[in-house]
């Protein structure tokens, strides 16, 4: 026979699934999902999917459209604009990798001309705008999910805007070198930047090389070739043991 | 002049309508709503009144006529009154086919015929009766938007004697500063406060100067009707209040305002 717990005793945590689990997490105020963007001139938004008003994880500068607000907030950065529409796929893998999340925007408040969402967008972009994303508790005034990146435009249709995302580390957007730094040539051979017409293959090597002017290699005098009488090299002529680069 | 063909030009009209037929208003804006807040609109469409029309047991004669409206403005439109909601015209056609049905000798019926009424086109009769049809579009929305644009020197000033409680205050000291409203409807009445330090200001409809409105009195006067412009087809409008840089001769100011603005419906 099960005994009913004693009156102190502690109340273990309904299971999920479980009629008391889903009363308790259905029970008190929903979270809110709260959005700051700062665009890269500097301009602040803070958007939700409620009016809100907290401490911001981004501030930035008033932009010029809320002068036209007849009740602007008191404090700008502290007011969460309800525009937000949805915000879904987030996805976190413990690694670098990171899916492109959604943050759809409402297009329709504006003056019966404009909208403002497309008046804002057409002042300045928000391509590459900084942002975090919460999930708040309103209750306990915390975050249990946060999530920070860059924005891109996705659509801007007459009913609703919608924002990708894009890593903070995003290796796509870092320009770097077409080549590597190396004293082996990188051109392929007979290649035009390479133009040797003698149809002879080099090494990729500056002293197998026959177009010297065209060498595309780093040259070095760090290098003695030992057992050739040089004391210090001017290049390299030994031919290192390395996979060509085509 | 296919708004000249009136299809039932009387209240006993043999091409009346039976009871009881339908009057719809087809949805012509988008709402949106975040999960709390307030909900925003937005007009998109100008997509007139929609009329569901039966007749019942009508002789041949008008069963081939109602085919002939069909046949003839398909790429249309005609005159339908709407006798028993007040004779109010409607310039449309009908967009669903007329298949009468014989229900006896010499008896057709012709049922759901779909009357649609067609933006841009000239009426005979435009709709009037401001107490019952027309709305007001106010400066602000009830949920605080600023719905009036502007360009230049305009500022948005409370006035609880204001039917916006509000109204846009233009400094009208050149020719350039404008502000605009673009509304649904038919045609419009513009509605301001005059007074002894006011200029004169062009109120501009669709590109077209319609009047310099002259906001001088004596007086200040608040809610005065300005202008008010009948002849104007269903279809989305742009209004707009041009600064001219002038006054009139008894005038102590350029200034010129904007209160509100009531639309046919």
């Amino acid at each position: 026979m099960n005994l009913p717990p004693a009156p102190n005793a502690p109340k273990a945590t309904p299971a999920a699934g479980s009629l008391a689990g889903i009363v308790g997490a259905a029970s008190g105020q929903a979270p809110v999902f709260l959005l700051d963007v700062v665009r890269t001139n500097g301009d602040s938004f803070h958007w939700a999917d409620a009016p809100f008003t907290t401490t911001p994880v981004h501030t930035g500068n008033t932009p010029a459209w809320a002068a036209g607000l007849l009740n602007p907030p008191p404090i700008w950065d502290n007011y969460y604009f309800p525009w937000l529409m949805n915000a879904d796929g987030f996805h976190l893998y413990r690694t670098m990798q990171a899916d492109s999340a959604t943050l759809v925007v409402q297009n329709v408040t504006g003056n019966s001309l404009q909208r403002d969402v497309a008046g804002l967008l057409r002042g300045a972009t928000f391509e590459g705008a900084l942002f975090a994303f919460r999930i708040f508790q309103p209750e306990s005034q915390e975050a249990t999910f946060e999530y920070h990146g860059r924005l891109t435009l996705v659509s801007a249709g007459e009913m609703q805007c919608q924002f990708g995302t894009v890593p903070l580390f995003d290796e796509g957007n870092v320009d770097a070198n077409p080549y590597e730094y190396s004293e082996m040539c990188q051109w392929t051979y007979a290649h035009p930047g390479c133009d040797d017409a003698t149809n002879n293959p080099c090494q990729n090597t500056y002293s197998t090389c026959r177009q010297t002017n065209r060498f595309r290699g780093v040259l070095n005098t760090f290098q003695v070739n030992v057992g050739n009488g040089d004391t210090l090299a001017q290049i390299q002529t030994a031919v290192p043991n390395r996979a060509r680069m085509f | 002049m296919p708004q000249t063909d009136i299809m039932n030009p009387t209240p006993h009209h043999p091409l009346n309508p039976d009871y009881s037929f339908q009057r719809k208003r087809p949805v012509t804006h988008l709402n949106q709503k975040a999960k709390l807040g307030a909900p925003y609109f937005r007009n998109l469409t100008d997509v007139g009144h929609q009329f569901l029309l039966n007749w019942m047991d009508r002789p041949v004669e008008a069963a081939d006529e109602l085919k002939w409206y069909y046949e003839q403005y398909r790429d249309g439109y005609f005159t339908w009154i709407d006798h028993e909601g007040g004779g109010r015209n409607y310039v449309g056609r009908f967009s669903s086919p007329v298949e009468p049905q014989p229900t006896a000798h010499n008896h057709w019926s012709i049922q759901m015929v779909t009357f649609d009424e067609v933006p841009g086109a000239t009426m005979l009769q435009y709709p009037n009766r401001w107490d019952k049809d027309a709305i007001w579009q106010l400066l602000v929305s009830d949920f605080g938007d600023v719905m009036v644009a502007t360009n230049g020197s305009w500022t948005l000033t409370a006035n609880a004697a204001a039917l916006s409680k509000y109204n846009w205050v233009g400094a009208n000291t050149n020719t350039t500063d404008w502000a605009a409203y673009r509304y649904l409807g038919y045609g419009f009445q513009f509605w301001a406060y005059t007074g002894p330090a006011m200029g004169k200001a062009n109120l501009v409809l669709d590109g077209t100067v319609l009047t310099t409105i002259d906001f001088y009195s004596a007086g200040s006067t608040q809610r005065v009707m300005l202008w008010q412009q009948l002849a104007v087809p269903l279809g989305v409008h742009l209004v707009q209040l041009v600064a001219t840089n002038t006054k009139n001769g008894a005038s102590s100011a350029n200034t010129v305002a904007w209160d509100a603005l009531k639309v046919m419906r």
